[in-house]
């Protein structure tokens, strides 16, 4: 795979990553014990690629998100681990440090636009404040750079629009002017949870193209939570799959995608195309936490918890599942099997020309 | 279709026979629909209105005084008496069914362990059956003259405090100690536990006199004035249109009509009662709640299930009672509490102005004891009737709360 | 079975009024729903597939008369559903049920789902407790769902598990049709997929009709046999989905599915070519074809015949000066950065950078002249001139005429494959888009 050979060079090109965490865990205090809702999370962004955190509802990657930023607010959650962001431990900072981060660095793009803007302040309003929080002198006119940054995302008529408030602008403007407000402050980083999954199909287009262009444009780095498979296909560099607060599976968006190694990420892509659903069975508590639904899971699976394993044969591959079919000396073919995964565009052009 | 071929596993509860393909098949042409909609509750409140009316007839055609026992009955009592009917139609008969009773069990089971919602109901329960037996009783309080002294035993302390002893104009029942005149100190007896006030009333009649207005406010609140506002609010909220604006420019108009200076006329042209209280305070601030009850049912209606329960062919009252009403009284039950809190204040406030609305309530006995010299050497005339006021209206704002929670399923609000 | 369709829909009409004050002296109209046809034999899944805002669900609560529709009608297995008494419709209230999108609010909080159930049965008379309760929990296990799920609260379950439970109570007075309005949109995922395959089942087992409402063409594809495409209360477009949904005819339809992003990384990413996305105003829709302001193939007048891009660049220049001419700055902005870099611009007039920006045509002279004197009004300041030059010049057929549903054959793979379908657009009108030359789809033919 071609593109999976310029990701391992690039990376050996982009050696400093923007953001590494490290074995992150959040863990919420219930009346009746502890619930692990992010589970070692390992992860890295360097800059200028975008990573994305796919998974379902519940498999805790908004939480990774907000505990990632700081923004676990219930004093139920434990977070712990290690998170380093341009070399500071985001962890250990203090909220102080972390609102200056918040501000300046790590931009958010939130799934519901409508709320994320404040209806009693016009728009403008509100990405002039983004601005000046960033920036206690801006040049040019704070004014000028929220008209210029309307324009970047595309909205129509930015020197009128700047004075309209949020109830005057369509589903797909909001979300065009929320991610000019995320940009304000030029981040290095962009966390856009859900950003597109309440749009309209086509609205949800263009934000995915104006975010493909801004990506090439700006250079941005992006952290994108999705459950949505077809938005990781568009835009992602990296994916990470996760199942119930782990991640099961990493690797170039390609590969992945080419070669669905982990069984539970197998069942999300079947999810998409064919049939597959969730049984009722609640996660492991112990071993790898997809055994309780796992076709293939055999006694070891619920007892200890899988390693990162490399997936293809060539050790030095990015594409890793946890999953200990992917260990030295099992027989993986069993798994691989049932590795639909997507014909890539490359393949069915090849079908078709085969068939004739 | 794409997903019918080959599922990768079984679904979780395959389909074992082939007679379970089809639900049980019911004859519906043999079934007569019933859409009862609070068929008991309404015959038991015809029921009691019509006798309510027979034993208020009966009573004027006597010309009696009491009811029943010593009870003096005034228009406030007759308020109460419409109240205790609708409360029981709309309130208890309801309880009596099974469901009713599932419910009612589910709630005590949620109560258990909210040690402080407990508290407030136990000290409500305890307040409200006081002012029962002294209304019902006609309690006055009584002079008293222990000591043998000419005139009543006035300003004696509570047990275990002592008092000024003022020898020019009372007596002591109690231990004097002190020797300097002017330093004596009368202690405090279990004669009167709670002391007596300047004209020689024990203040535990008092306090059990006082407690009347707490019993008004609060029945007449769950019986009359609760329930006409919800009735008001979902309706509107509920049917919307003319009616509602009707309605709601009613309580506009209703609430822009200050409650005090309707007291005050009505104080100089029909004269001072609980009655006119209840009626300027009470029966006029109902459209606070009519509104919140009307915002809420608006929103209600739109849920999914209210929408449910129309596909599936239930009337409009139907659904009002069964998925509206329970519903929105996580708004009503607190601000009903509320309401009853801020009446008993109003009485309190209006008493210790001077109206004194309902005689020797703790309002007025508050004051009795403040608007004299020296008011802080004979604290307890004042200080008792303020805590146990206090008490009353803290136990009504977290009863409300607590009950709100309690009544919902889905657990604290916290 | 007989012939007749179980649900037939036709020219449904749901208008309502815009009120102001305390008489409700009506100011205006919004046309939610605004002639709808479609059948539903029985046995079927229809797709009702649009963005939102098209009046998808207003159709379906105007269908069950949960809306008083304001015209058209509905009948449903023979029976005419506007005229029903009573009696009827408490009838058709037991053959006609309806699941709503979200799983949150499908359940009043106060009951058990077991009580939610058993609501219909009470309601509709069936007298013994024991035998409801049977039911019950025979429809909870269909479901996938164990029997004492019936005593729990909704808070309890988890969203999949509540949209399986209001599938429960939709089923339990074993309807012929079930109305599911975004059924699995709230879900993801395997959820999704679960409750999807679900609604399958009991549908192939109980012969229950399905309308499935959704903005989501992925899902219509994979669940429904017919669709039914719908754009600001009409529908454009319907026949079978694999027909409509892999070889669109309308150009709404081309531009939904093109919007649904690829599962492939490697695939070249699509995007709709709408003029716009701006949807008009509810309460002021566009005249003729309601697409037209959208559209990227509206029809050139007759007498007119510029390249596709050319008449493309007339229509926006017509269309940013009816709508959002702006003001000064958006102009200057606009000039400076028109929409063709390629074209260097040397001479800096008005003239030449407003054709730069458009992509106006200088080819054709009917049009050139009425262009011409267009842009001399504009630029002497007369944007009203400018506006009725352009509208007496260039005006298309679309925004004249409404678009009637024309039968369409469009050709498949072969010549066998080819299928018919109603598509509401003038392309297909022989009459109207005669000598036109960039048809949507170029594979059809009208019959």
């Amino acid at each position: 795979m071609t593109a999976s050979e310029t990701y391992s060079t690039l990376e050996v090109t982009m050696s400093k990553p923007l953001l590494t965490v490290e074995n992150l865990r959040a863990d919420i205090r219930m009346p009746d014990g502890v619930l692990s809702a992010v589970d070692g999370m390992d992860l890295t962004v360097t800059r200028g690629e975008t990573v994305c955190l796919v998974g379902e509802s519940g498999s805790g990657k908004s939480l990774t998100c907000d505990s990632i930023t700081g923004l676990v607010s219930s004093r139920k959650i434990d977070v712990s681990g290690s998170v380093r962001f341009d070399g500071e431990a985001l962890l250990e900072a203090d909220e102080a440090t972390l609102r200056t981060i918040r501000g300046n660095r790590i931009a958010y793009l939130f799934q519901n636009s409508h709320n994320a803007l404040d209806p009693v302040y016009s728009i403008g309003n509100q990405i002039v404040e983004a601005i000046t929080f960033h920036d206690d002198d801006p040049e040019p006119e704070p004014r000028e750079q929220a008209i210029e940054l309307l324009e970047t995302v595309g909205l129509s008529r930015p020197g009128e629009r700047v004075d309209s408030y949020p109830h005057e602008l369509s589903q797909g403007m909001r979300q065009r002017v929320a991610l000019a407000i995320a940009l304000a402050a030029d981040p290095d980083l962009l966390i856009a949870d859900e950003p597109t999954s309440a749009l309209d199909v086509t609205i949800q287009a263009r934000i995915l193209e104006l975010l493909e262009q801004l990506k090439r444009e700006r250079d941005l780095t992006v952290l994108l939570v999705t459950h949505d498979l077809r938005v990781v296909a568009r835009l992602a560099d990296r994916v990470v799959v996760m199942y119930a607060g782990q991640p099961v599976e990493r690797g170039p968006v390609d590969a992945v995608f080419e070669t669905p190694a982990h069984p539970y990420t197998q069942a999300l892509f079947d999810s998409f195309t064919g049939t597959t659903q969730k049984t009722h069975e609640q996660p492991a508590a112990t071993g790898c936490r997809f055994a309780s639904e796992c076709p293939h899971a055999v006694d070891d699976c619920r007892t200890e918890r899988p390693a990162f394993e490399a997936v293809g044969t060539d050790e030095t591959t990015s594409h890793q599942a946890a999953c200990i079919y992917y260990r030295d000396g099992r027989d993986r073919s069993k798994v691989l099997e049932r590795a639909t995964g997507v014909a890539t565009a490359a393949d069915s052009l090849l079908e078709v020309s085969d068939g004739e | 279709m794409t997903n019918a071929d080959g599922p990768p596993k079984a679904p979780p509860t395959p389909p074992t026979t082939e007679e379970k393909a089809a639900f049980e098949e019911i004859e519906w042409e043999h079934v007569s629909p019933a859409d009862r909609t609070g068929g008991p509750e309404r015959t038991v409140f015809a029921f009691g209105l019509v006798l309510l009316a027979a034993v208020y007839l009966y009573h004027r055609s006597t010309g009696e005084l009491y009811l029943v026992l010593s009870w003096a009955v005034g228009p406030e009592d007759w308020l109460l008496l419409l109240a205790v009917v609708v409360g029981v139609a709309f309130g208890l008969v309801p309880r009596v069914g099974k469901r009713g009773r599932r419910e009612v069990k589910r709630v005590a089971q949620r109560l258990r362990g909210r040690w402080l919602t407990l508290v407030s109901l136990g000290v409500l329960a305890g307040v409200l059956a006081i002012a029962l037996y002294a209304v019902l009783s006609g309690l006055q309080p009584r002079l008293t003259m222990e000591t043998g002294n000419p005139g009543p035993d006035r300003f004696q302390p509570p047990v275990g405090f002592d008092g000024p002893y003022m020898s020019t104009r009372t007596d002591c029942v109690g231990t004097v100690t002190g020797e300097a005149v002017g330093e004596r100190r009368c202690h405090g007896t279990w004669t009167y536990p709670l002391g007596t006030d300047r004209w020689g009333y024990k203040m535990t009649d008092l306090l059990i006199i006082g407690s009347r207005p707490v019993l008004y406010a609060t029945v007449v609140t769950i019986g009359v004035i609760v329930p006409l506002a919800t009735l008001v609010g979902v309706v509107a909220g509920y049917y919307g249109g003319l009616l509602d604006d009707l309605l709601m420019s009613y309580v506009d108009v209703q609430l822009s009509v200050p409650a005090i200076v309707l007291y005050l006329i009505a104080y100089l042209f029909v004269g001072n009662s609980m009655f006119v209280l209840l009626v300027a305070f009470g029966l006029l601030s109902w459209g606070g709640i009519a509104r919140i009850v009307r915002s809420e049912t608006l929103q209600r209606r739109e849920e999914g299930y209210v929408r449910s329960a129309r596909v599936i062919g239930a009337s409009n009252p139907y659904i009002l009672r069964r998925h509206v009403l329970p519903n929105i009284t996580n708004s009503i039950v607190p601000a009903t509490f509320h309401l009853i809190a801020v009446l008993v204040l109003t009485e309190a406030a209006l008493s210790f102005l001077g109206f004194h609305v309902s005689f020797q309530s703790w309002g007025m006995t508050i004051a009795e004891g403040l608007f004299r010299d020296h008011p802080l050497e004979v604290w307890w005339n004042s200080t008792t009737p303020a805590l146990v006021l206090m008490a009353t209206v803290a136990a009504f704002k977290l009863a409300g709360d607590g009950l709100r929670d309690v009544l919902d399923p889905r657990g604290d609000h916290e | 079975m007989s012939d007749e369709p179980l649900l037939s829909v036709t020219d449904l009409e749901k208008h309502y009024p815009i009120t102001e004050g305390l008489l409700r002296r009506q100011t205006g109209t919004v046309r939610a729903v605004d002639g709808v046809s479609f059948d539903v034999a029985r046995g079927e899944s229809v797709g009702l597939v649009g963005e939102s805002g098209c009046g998808k669900s207003t159709t379906a609560l105007s269908v069950l008369r949960l809306e008083e529709p304001t015209g058209g009608a509905v009948r449903f297995d023979g029976e005419d559903v506007l005229n029903y008494d009573d009696e009827e419709l408490r009838r058709f209230r037991r053959r006609a049920q309806l699941v709503l999108q979200d799983p949150d609010s499908a359940f009043n909080p106060r009951q058990t789902v077991g009580e939610a159930i058993e609501e219909p049965l009470r309601i509709h008379g069936l007298p013994n407790p024991e035998r409801r309760r049977h039911v019950v929990e025979d429809t909870i296990e269909h479901v996938g769902l164990p029997a004492d799920a019936a005593d729990g609260y909704p808070h309890e379950f988890s969203g999949g598990e509540r949209q399986r439970l209001a599938l429960a109570r939709a089923l339990v007075l074993n309807p012929d049709l079930l109305i599911a309005d975004e059924p699995v949109s709230a879900l993801d995922g395997r959820t999704k997929s679960g409750v999807l395959e679900l609604l399958a089942r009991v549908q192939s087992r109980f012969d229950v009709a399905i309308v499935l409402i959704s903005h989501d063409v992925d899902l219509v594809r994979r669940f429904c046999d017919r669709v039914a495409v719908m754009y600001l209360g009409r529908v454009v477009e319907r026949g079978a989905v694999e027909d409509v949904l892999t070889n669109p005819a309308h150009p709404y339809t081309q531009s939904l599915v093109e919007a649904v992003p690829s599962l492939d990384p490697t695939a070249v990413a699509s995007s709709p070519a709408l003029r716009t996305d701006e949807l008009p105003d509810a309460t002021d829709l566009p005249d003729g074809c309601r697409f037209h302001p959208r559209c990227p193939a509206v029809i050139q007048p007759e007498g007119i015949d510029l390249p596709h891009e050319e008449w493309l660049g007339v229509t926006a220049l017509r269309f940013r000066l009816a709508n959002e001419w702006g003001d000064e700055a958006d102009r200057r902005e606009l000039l400076e950065n028109g929409s063709t870099p390629s074209r260097e611009t040397t001479d800096p007039s008005f003239e030449t950078a407003l054709r730069n920006a458009f992509d106006l045509p200088e080819s054709d002279s009917t049009a050139e002249s009425t262009l011409e004197t267009a842009i001399n009004a504009l630029e002497s300041g007369s944007l009203e001139a400018a506006r009725r030059q352009l509208a007496d010049g260039f005006a298309s057929p679309c925004e004249e005429i409404s678009p009637a549903e024309l039968e369409v054959r469009v050709d498949g793979e072969s010549a066998t494959d080819a299928t018919t379908r109603l598509v509401a657009c003038h392309h297909y009108n022989d009459d109207i888009s005669s000598g036109e030359s960039s048809a949507p789809a170029e594979n059809h033919s009208s019959k």
